[in-house]
């Protein structure tokens, strides 16, 4: 309890300098523009920004849809992309880290893919699939899928040697091995890999908006540009930003009821 | 009670293991009956683990044949436990399931799993914390929990590779006695590896001296003293001496 | 001795008795060429089949592309001209952006002040992608070089500085007590302990933002550029030209791998204490 205590007497100084500190950039932010040190049409100030914000709720022009259509477009791709990526990525990744077959014919060709920017499918995507849904999902799903399998893998190969001895002198099975001990050791690895995942899933989604698309905060964020309108590119990129660190917060929660539930 | 003759359980033929140019075990043979409970002891890093990393099949032999009752080992076959230097309880089971695993592998039916999981954890003390997980329990429980995995499959062979070695005197002492009791409850076959020779000669029927590299056995020493043992009955101090004029590392 | 029993378990694995045969699926090597061929011949058929329209190139017209392209000049410039316009924006936003944010991160986890001013800004920027900082760079700096570095740059900051930071922060106190016993002052530890215990987390942070890096230099020049590999990239979109695309596809991964691969290098020249996992 003592113990407790020292840790909350903070200095008063180091409790309220974050709150100034943000609340100092806040308002430079604001001043530099209004006083005209900026010019406005590089950089909308934070209170236009949130009028704007108000306005998009309702307002679809001049971008063609409210923000909560972007913010659904781009939720949407994002979730069906991560999806499919944690389906294909952890069982491959787990069965490359145990079955030496799998490894032999899945790595060379994860390795070949792996160093290609997922935005760099763009082109031949926007070929295949045009620019909706699937095109998208599809850099999502190629984004996603490395950390998982990356994660897995190594989940699996860091299963403590001793413990497969253990269970072959048992005369345990490979498949028993596999199911038994390595994919519960691995599985905090794997669940590192739900969170890595979807940052790299959403990067890579508003990178596939910006060039291939004509809804999503993405697309909100080039046409801001495109306008000459700094206000709708902030506000594309606020929401970007906050709607990444919901998910994010989400996919927090879940990763540590999951592992609560683990060691129960 | 063991000294009685019986049959040889375990017969261990010229095994040697090579590792390129390195002999590690060179032409090792001896026989061990039926419950018998021997310690191998051996000056350190003799090839102690690679030993019985052979014996278990975990690793194959280069030469040489292990015969349990009279057929070639296999793990998948025969009865097979081991205990490690290091705990080996699986995380995420409690110590109860982690009792059990041994038998689940070798697919004894769930009624007599639950049975002799608790005839066991009752033996060795563990029934109190039988539903707690290995993170909370101590370093000796987390041992304990390995051994009475490794009984509870009523192997034909034990093998124990330095089990107690890192734990505290007082509690070695303790978990010494209760290994010599549970081998004489549930009559298995163990072979004890330790660079304890007061361990040895503490638990042991019959102590096998092993050499230094290219290990052979260089002695074989029976030790017919009544228990429960004394450390300081002369004729425990004779064995002890005797065993350790054979190592004598420093 | 824990290295020995690894190896003892390898040993284990890989000297199964077998058929010649089972030995020769499992090999390794073996697999590895089966997949390959696999794949490239995959590939090669699913373009000659037409799967994809004339929209997927085959591989050997994607590298006659990448050799025609060495020979002759493509806008302005030959294919070491673009490769080197692309590297050399990566070079100078990734060295600009890791030589401010590394030291920056270092400084915040050991003063606690520095900390509490600069977190809380740096905590609203870290959820937003790198990318989204394309069109703002392009109103702010045109359409130049500059806008390009300045994407990177803001890219690689952040894996930088969180990943410097955390090294400091995760030291284990018991190395700092080593110092203090031996009568160490906290220059003593910030040197002897601090730096080189958070070596292995910095060139984490680097890897991880080399490949943002890349990933960014992409979205920026396929937005709007006049050379590099991501102006090929989209010049092959805009003229249809799947040969174009994928030859742009293989140099940048090429170039991503190649600079990941001189960082593990110098971080191995560096810190050759660091404990290697196998195979990763």
């Amino acid at each position: 309890m003592a113990y407790e205590e020292v840790v909350v007497k903070k200095p008063l100084l180091l409790r309220i300098l974050p709150f100034v500190s943000v609340g100092v950039f806040l308002l430079l932010w604001e001043w530099v523009v209004v006083s005209g040190i900026v010019p406005s049409v590089l950089l909308a100030p934070p209170s236009k920004v949130f009028t704007l914000f108000i306005d998009k709720l309702s307002e679809p022009n001049p971008d063609g849809a409210v923000l909560a259509v972007h913010a659904w477009t781009s939720l949407q791709e994002a979730f069906i992309g991560y999806g499919l990526s944690l389906l294909v990525g952890i069982p491959l990744g787990l069965a490359m880290g145990w079955f030496k077959i799998v490894e032999g014919l899945a790595r060379p060709v994860f390795e070949l893919i792996r160093p290609i920017p997922p935005i760099a499918w763009i082109p031949l995507t926007v070929f295949w699939f045009g620019i909706g849904l699937t095109g998208k999902v599809f850099i999502i799903w190629i984004a996603g899928i490395v950390p998982c399998v990356i994660n897995s893998y190594v989940g699996v190969r860091m299963t403590q040697p001793t413990l497969i001895q253990m269970a072959r002198t048992y005369g345990a099975t490979d498949w028993q091995i596999f199911r038994q001990l390595c994919i519960p050791s691995a599985l905090p690895m794997v669940f590192g890999a739900l969170q890595i995942a979807l940052a790299y899933c959403w990067t890579n989604l508003v990178g596939a908006e910006l060039l291939a698309a004509d809804t999503g905060l993405g697309y909100l964020i080039t046409m801001g540009g495109r306008l000459g309108r700094p206000d709708i590119v902030v506000l594309g990129m606020v929401s970007v930003g906050i709607s990444g660190a919901i998910l994010g917060f989400i996919i927090d929660c879940l990763e540590k009821k999951l592992l609560a539930g683990i060691r129960r | 009670m063991s000294t009685q003759a019986s049959e040889d359980k375990i017969r261990v033929i010229n095994l040697t293991k090579r590792f390129g140019d390195l002999t590690v075990l060179d032409g090792i043979a001896f026989t061990v009956r039926a419950k018998e409970l021997v310690a191998i002891v051996g000056p350190t890093g003799c090839g102690k683990t690679t030993f019985l990393h052979t014996l278990s099949k975990l690793m194959p032999a280069t030469d040489g044949r292990i015969l349990i009752d009279g057929e070639e080992a296999d793990p998948r076959r025969h009865n097979i436990s081991y205990v490690f230097q290091e705990p080996t309880c699986l995380p995420w089971r409690t110590v109860r399931e982690n009792v059990a695993y041994g038998m689940e592998i070798k697919g004894v039916p769930h009624q007599e799993r639950m049975e002799r999981t608790d005839r066991i954890m009752d033996l060795v003390g563990l029934s109190s914390c039988a539903d707690l997980y290995p993170n909370q329990v101590s370093a000796s429980m987390l041992q304990r929990i390995a051994v009475s995995r490794a009984f509870a499959v009523e192997p034909d062979l034990l093998l124990m590779d330095e089990p107690y070695g890192q734990l505290d005197v007082k509690l070695r002492y303790y978990l010494e006695d209760e290994l010599v009791n549970l081998w004489r409850k549930l009559q298995s076959t163990v072979l004890f590896v330790t660079h304890n020779i007061e361990e040895a000669v503490y638990i042991a029927e019959r102590i096998l001296v092993l050499s230094n590299k290219p290990t052979r056995i260089k002695a074989e020493i029976p030790v017919d003293i009544p228990r429960p043992r004394n450390f300081l009955d002369p004729k425990f101090m004779d064995i002890r001496h005797q065993v350790t004029e054979l190592i004598r590392w420093w | 001795m824990s290295s020995s029993i690894a190896n003892e378990t390898v040993a284990a694995t890989s000297g199964q008795e077998g058929f010649s045969f089972y030995r020769l699926v499992t090999n390794i090597y073996f697999l590895y060429a089966v997949s390959l061929c696999t794949f490239f011949l995959l590939w090669d058929r699913v373009a000659a089949w037409q799967v994809f329209g004339d929209s997927l190139a085959r591989p050997h017209a994607v590298a006659g592309k990448l050799y025609d392209l060495s020979q002759v000049k493509f806008a302005g410039t030959n294919l070491a001209g673009h490769i080197w316009a692309s590297t050399r924006r990566v070079l100078v936003g990734f060295t600009l952006a890791s030589a401010i944010a590394v030291p920056l991160g270092l400084f915040m986890a050991l003063n606690k002040y520095v900390n509490a001013v600069v977190k809380p800004i740096f905590d609203l920027f870290k959820p937003m992608p790198p990318i989204a900082w394309v069109s703002i760079s392009i109103l702010w700096f045109g359409v130049g070089e500059f806008s390009k570095i300045f994407i990177i740059a803001i890219g690689t900051f952040v894996p930088c500085l969180l990943n410097s930071y955390n090294g400091i922060r995760l030291i284990e106190p018991e190395l700092y007590d080593v110092i203090r016993v031996l009568g160490g002052n906290r220059k003593d530890e910030i040197l002897q302990v601090s730096f080189p215990a958070s070596f292995p987390a910095i060139f984490a942070g680097l890897q991880i933002s080399l490949s943002i890096a890349w990933t960014c230099l992409l979205a920026a020049e396929l937005m709007n550029a006049r050379n590099g590999m991501g102006f090929l990239i989209k010049r092959g979109m805009d003229t249809h030209q799947p040969a174009l695309v994928l030859g742009g596809m293989v140099l940048i991964a090429l170039m991503a791998w190649l600079s990941s691969l001189l960082i593990s290098r110098i971080e191995s020249r560096l810190c050759p204490w660091k404990r290697s996992i196998d195979n990763l």
